[in-house]
């Protein structure tokens, strides 16, 4: 039974908004004045002339000078105009893009960066948690140097836990550099441009495609969530799975082994009695450990099958064929 | 647990150090199984579970470690040499994957030209 | 130093590609940077899991690395690459012409070391007297280096057609080839248990390639999009042979035993990889009205398994829509629906102890009814909210229901319905601090349940229901007690995310963070099902006068879960 009724539930997030909305206070909004005019980069200079050094070499300077409806701008193209702010140097009277919010109608970048690959970004999980485009570029940079810290050690400065994952024992090979967190993230909301429809599985199996079948004989997990059974980042258990076989397995499966007869012990590898050319050995142990440890050793074909299996107790569904 | 160091020693030289740490262990519980009825049949069967959470364990120990520095001949020129060595060791006993204790260490050197 | 060929390939196109530059066919102001370096690897005992994504040997190896960067007016052009080894290298090139046409063109191998015998598991118990009754094992083909290149390119193009319109012609192209060898495994069931390998050759190439539309005018944007995937194994297939069943000891009972059997002293195609072609075709459209945005698309695609004559077709559609109703209340909402229909095929099974002694008849034909037949649907709303300058929260409502049809064994449909909301708090003063905490609560219904049901009654009071049957073996097929609707999955959940962010000064900064999940399965009589995860995390950041930056950081993670866990007896 659930301890909470989904009208309840419901009923607490509608409050939870309505309190939250009621507690709104009176926006207290930076950037320049209406009134306030285009004074051109010139002026800029004069004071920020770090910032100026170099600028007509990086990518924004370079673009800029170069489109018409920013040529003479420059500076005031993402800062808005500056004369109040150049009057009384007051950083509130000047748009500063690192401290805009994605509360905006959008944000200030995306007013040039308008194609389709930004067109989902208020919907992406960095834009609807409203994280500035600032937070990981550094926009007076030349081309090729405008992540603030290459990936995916900038991605690791907020995701702490996922640096531990690439450091465990299995891991999708981003620490090696043959990956980027960006080969499967859509860090913009730009819709991966090899996963075709909204599945979740789908962006696994476009670099997995043999495991998307159909199949004649299935594991249903895998038509369910890959992430039932891994978790991508990294484990401790091979091939990612979230736990050790045969533990993982277990949550859904019954166990099945051959108990020990008496007076079958055999300690020492002997000839099978109807092929002296096949060995087999026998401790109590030795048969637990051969059925509980390592399930896909016979079930190999865990993400389905298009043979049957050879026991056909389980309709040839057993995968291990 | 991780560490990187960069020291700018001079103009010219940078020295940079960088090293990871992780131990990483998966382990079943002991599980407690009914004990079957005794006598009979059952009597002469071993349905003893009690080792079961011993034959799965996983256990290992990454290191990842660097060195190396950055000597700039000119503004264009960059002499770049280092050493890198990740160990990784296996203490379950390779009952589930093998053992799979090793290491390597690779040295790699190089000339960086920009014009 | 052995090359393949398709890095040969890869090398002759860059080294194209240079001449092509520096010849003054793409004219432009160029700036170049190479390096020319070598590098020496070694390594100790095993290296195929430490080095699985390396190529480790005793080598000495040189190494070539360039970029190249053009500007004009109009253009941008940049090529950069790497070889660092033959099984690592990479090569992009970037293309940007006068805002009408771009294009990119990538080329990246690496290597994946598999595993260097999968039966190494059975010979580590053997070592230490672990030995597996009937669970012999033997490599059929020696033991190779097993592992694959894996080769992947891409090219992305965008040519504008009609500027009035924004119209643009999309497309793009990926292979990736996997080319090396793995190991395959088989079971001969019963009999020997004999797990047995052969060495396979690996071949599979994937190839998907994109094409499609975009226009916009004023506010509405529209675009088209067809995707063709297919992925092949070129490799042969592989065999192995099947025993005859019997008593492994005595090697009595032949034909009780072969009857459980489908393919006895046969060798049979085992671990073939399936034949995929995936068609796909979607159309988006997103309306702009500066407070108001709406976006969406409707998708079509079909699977198809030329191996078994499969195929599966998914319809589906999602609906994004966000609205600004105040400067401080953003309203985001989703909505997405899908149906997934998938053909139903007899496979012929023979019957348990068909023309044999020894019991009753057992039916196990086979009908596969795919448990992909479904109807998902899923919707959230969202809010966020900026108290003040330094405060956001954001509170969001969802429902997910998943209806399964025809899903096997069960004999009806199965839905799990979850209804989930969480909420969040951010503040932030500038780039001094930022501190955020998030909750999230997630109900489901009738989660996700193994189509054989597991055993949910632990204790001897089942065992007793044997009423005296001669071994326990027989209580496999209780079907009753067997197959049972319950799951390990969690009917509630609650996840916790904390973290902060601290710029001391402008030369220390610190951050922490906290994630915790516990959940539990409330639905179950007898049983306790719950899973915690509890993931601490800090990071320091320092830099000392001009000379030193150190960043270091630590991370704890402990994942628990407690569930039950049923047993088949069998004697042996």
């Amino acid at each position: 039974m659930l301890s909470l009724s989904k009208p309840g539930l419901y009923s607490v997030l509608l409050a939870l908004i309505l309190a939250a909305l009621w507690l709104i206070p009176a926006d207290v909004s930076a950037g320049p004045p209406p009134n306030a005019e285009y004074i051109g980069s010139e002026a800029c200079g004069s004071c920020h002339d770090d910032v100026m050094e170099g600028f007509s070499e990086t990518t924004h300077g370079l673009l800029l000078s170069k489109v018409k409806k920013y040529e003479d701008k420059l500076c005031e193209s993402c800062h808005g105009p500056g004369s109040a702010h150049a009057e009384q140097q007051d950083p509130d009277l000047i748009i500063n893009p690192a401290k805009t919010s994605g509360m905006d109608d959008k944000p200030l970048c995306l007013d040039c960066h308008s194609d389709s690959k930004f067109a989902d970004w208020q919907f992406s999980a960095h834009g609807a948690e409203n994280v500035n485009c600032s937070t990981c570029h550094t926009v007076h940079s030349k081309a090729g140097q405008m992540l603030k810290t290459p990936t995916p050690d900038l991605c690791y400065g907020c995701h702490t836990d996922v640096r531990a994952e690439f450091y465990m024992p299995s891991h999708h090979p981003v620490t090696e550099g043959k990956l980027d967190c960006e080969s499967c993230h859509n860090i913009h909301g730009t819709e991966n441009k090899f996963a075709m429809g909204d599945d979740s599985r789908e962006l696994c199996f476009t670099c997995h495609p043999d495991k998307e079948g159909p199949f004649m004989f299935e594991h249903e997990p895998v038509n369910e969530d890959c992430r039932m059974c891994h978790s991508p980042h990294g484990t401790v258990a091979d091939n990612l799975l979230v736990q050790s076989e045969p533990t993982l397995c277990l949550n859904c499966h019954a166990m099945h082994f051959h108990t020990q007869l008496p007076g079958q012990d055999i300690p020492d590898e002997e000839p099978v009695p109807t092929d002296p050319n096949r060995f087999i050995t026998s401790t109590p142990d030795g048969f637990k450990i051969g059925m509980l440890t390592k399930c896909t050793q016979c079930h190999s074909e865990i993400h389905g099958s298009d043979l049957p299996s050879q026991s056909i107790s389980g309709s040839g569904r057993a995968l291990t064929r | 647990m991780y560490a990187n160091i960069v020291y700018i020693a001079s103009s010219k030289l940078t020295l940079n150090f960088t090293g990871q740490f992780s131990k990483n262990k998966s382990a079943l519980d002991q599980v407690n199984m009914p004990d079957p009825p005794e006598g009979g049949f059952f009597a002469a069967r071993d349905y003893d579970y009690s080792n079961m959470y011993t034959y799965s364990d996983l256990d290992y120990s990454i290191l990842r470690s660097g060195v190396g520095f950055d000597y700039r001949f000119s503004p264009s020129v960059i002499w770049t040499a280092g050493v890198s060595y990740i160990d990784l060791k296996d203490d379950a006993g390779g009952y589930v994957y093998g053992d799979e204790t090793g290491s390597y260490f690779t040295v790699r050197a190089g000339l960086r030209y920009d014009f | 130093m052995k090359t393949s060929h398709t890095t040969n390939r890869f090398v002759v196109l860059f080294l194209a590609l240079i001449v092509l530059v520096t010849s003054g066919v793409v004219r432009a102001d160029y700036t170049y940077s190479l390096w020319l370096g070598s590098h020496y690897t070694d390594f100790n005992d095993y290296a195929k899991k430490v080095g699985e994504f390396n190529r480790i040997g005793s080598d000495a190896y040189p190494e070539i690395g360039f970029t190249i960067l053009g500007s004009t007016e109009d253009n941008l052009f940049s090529l950069d690459g790497q070889f660092y080894d033959n099984k690592n290298a990479f090569a992009n090139m970037r293309l940007r012409a006068n805002n009408r046409f771009s294009m990119k063109i990538g080329y990246q191998v690496f290597r994946k070391q598999l595993q260097f015998d999968l039966l190494d598991n059975f010979n580590a118990r053997e070592a230490i007297g672990k030995k597996a009754k009937i669970l012999s094992h033997e490599a059929l083909d020696s033991i190779m280096d097993y592992g694959f290149d894996r080769h992947q390119a891409e090219a992305e193009f965008e040519l504008m057609l009609a500027e009035k319109y924004d119209l643009k012609l999309v497309a793009a192209h990926r292979f990736i080839f996997d080319k090396g060898d793995e190991q395959k495994t088989s079971i001969s069931h019963c009999y020997s248990c004999h797990v047995s390998t052969k060495s396979a050759e690996v071949k599979r190439l994937t190839n998907q390639t994109n094409l499609g539309l975009e226009a916009s005018k004023g506010d509405v944007s529209v675009g088209y999009k067809f995707s063709y995937r297919t992925f092949k194994s070129y490799a042969d297939d592989i065999s192995f042979f099947y025993d005859e069943a019997k008593n492994p000891v005595s090697g009595g009972d032949a034909e009780e035993f072969s009857s459980r059997e489908i393919y006895n002293g046969k060798d049979m195609p085992t671990g073939i990889y399936p034949d995929i072609r995936k068609y796909s075709s979607k159309v988006k459209f997103q309306v702009d009205k500066g407070k108001h945005l709406l976006n969406g698309s409707f998708s079509y695609s079909r699977t198809k398994n030329d191996v078994s004559n499969l195929d599966n077709v998914v319809v589906g559609g999602t609906v994004k829509y966000t609205t600004m109703i105040s400067p401080k209340f953003r309203l985001y909402a989703y909505g997405a629906l899908s149906k997934t229909t998938s053909n139903d095929v007899v496979y012929d099974i023979p019957p348990w102890r068909e023309g044999r002694t020894g019991g009753d008849l057992d039916i196990f034909d086979y009908r596969r009814e795919s448990s992909l037949d479904r109807l998902y649907g899923k919707g959230t709303i969202k809010a966020l909210i900026r108290m003040n300058p330094k405060t956001r929260v954001h509170v969001l409502a969802g429902y997910e229901h998943i209806r399964r049809y025809d899903y096997p064994n069960l004999g009806s449909e199965s839905a799990t319905n979850t209804y989930f909301g969480e909420g969040s708090i951010r503040f932030r003063d500038g780039l001094k601090y930022k501190l955020s905490a998030k909750y999230r609560l997630e109900l489901t219904n009738d989660p996700f349940v193994s189509y054989k049901g597991i055993f949910e009654k632990p204790g001897a009071d089942i065992l007793k229901k044997e009423n005296g049957a001669p071994n326990i073996y027989y209580y496999q097929r209780e079907r009753d007690l067997r197959y049972q609707n319950i799951t390990t999955l969690p009917t509630i959940k609650h996840v916790v995310n904390l973290s902060g962010n601290y710029r001391a000064s402008k030369k220390v900064g610190l951050n922490a963070g906290l994630k915790m999940t516990i959940d539990k399965n409330t639905e179950l009589d007898s049983l306790t099902v719950e899973h915690s995860a509890f993931q601490p995390s800090v990071g320091i950041d320092v830099s000392a006068g001009n000379k030193w930056v150190l960043n270091t950081g630590y991370t704890y993670s402990y994942n628990k879960s407690t569930g039950p866990i049923t047993v088949v007896m069998m004697d042996g």
